[in-house]
């Protein structure tokens, strides 16, 4: 169940947490990588002057949730054009929303932890690359002393491939 | 027991109740969650009442002087009026602590904070 789309008009957040464990040795502290993890991140919204059906609309969702055990999707808009999650990333409440009861109005804190922020992957992007007319060869006599260059100035896009035997023997 | 003095608030803080539940991180950076039951708990409901007359104003303190943390008891619907709240059957009000009255010349104003308790006998 998606976190209602309201608004908030203030947020502030934490970077979370790398999936590390560390260990203090005499020479310093050794640090283990469990995992390409990055979660934790706690995000507080401040609403200020949500009506009765909006507030009810957020109390709703958390009683729903299980209060902080279940986890669920919350629209990108929280966080204001800030790109610090992904857009799959899923939450759960940190604690119970706090109510302020203003008369008409009413001023909701909501703080929600994020439990699958950003998975650190490397993803290379050939934009707009296309594959150049390529060229069969079964062997290719290199001649001289290493190291070879194999310059492939003038395809498009350009690329050049360096090919570096040095220290290399049959 | 003796329901809380039917005194409209001035001011209302509400915080929902929370269902008991242990999470658990794994190795691999997921956080999970094991919930131990359906029921919930830990309401919190802090009124504030300012503009009190002396006879008001003992109606709170001899209300909590009888419940002290002890003894639960039900919140009159003036405590809550137009937020549209609803809480699990049976289940009533303790107080927090003791209610906190601040006493300016011709002002009284009290602050109470109150937790809502699964029903038990006492």
């Amino acid at each position: 169940m998606t976190f209602p789309a309201i608004k908030p008009n203030a947020i502030s957040f934490d970077m979370g947490r790398s999936n590390t464990s560390e260990i203090s040795t005499f020479a310093g502290p050794v640090i283990f990588r469990h995992s390409k993890r990055i979660n934790g991140h706690v995000l507080q919204l401040n609403y200020v002057g949500l009506s009765q059906s909006q507030v009810e609309s957020i109390r709703d969702h958390y009683y729903s949730s299980s209060g902080t055990h279940n986890y669920f999707d919350a629209p990108t808009d929280l966080w204001g054009g800030l790109r610090v999650v992904d857009e799959n990333a899923v939450y759960r409440y940190t604690a119970p929303p706090e109510e302020i009861h203003q008369g008409l109005y009413y001023d909701v804190t909501v703080s929600l932890r994020i439990i699958d922020g950003t998975t650190l992957l490397f993803v290379l992007e050939g934009n707009g690359a296309s594959q150049p007319a390529l060229a069969n060869f079964a062997s290719f006599a290199f001649t001289g002393t290493a190291p070879f260059i194999l310059d492939c100035n003038g395809v498009s896009p350009s690329a050049t491939l360096l090919l570096d035997s040095s220290g290399a023997s049959l | 027991m003796a329901t809380f003095p039917a005194l409209k608030p001035n001011s209302r803080t509400f915080t929902p109740g929370q269902f008991p539940a242990t999470p658990i991180t794994t190795l691999t950076g997921d956080e999970l969650s094991v919930r131990h039951t359906n029921s919930s708990n830990s309401y919190f409901l802090r009124l504030g009442f300012t503009g009190l007359t002396t006879d008001q104003h003992f109606e709170i303190t001899s209300h909590y002087m009888i419940h002290g943390r002890f003894q639960p008891f039900d919140l009159p619907t003036e405590a809550t009026a137009g937020a549209n709240l609803s809480f699990p059957a049976n289940y009533q009000w303790i107080y927090v602590r003791a209610p906190q009255t601040q006493y300016d010349p011709g002002v009284i104003s009290v602050s109470v904070e109150l937790e809502l308790v699964p029903p038990y006998f006492v």
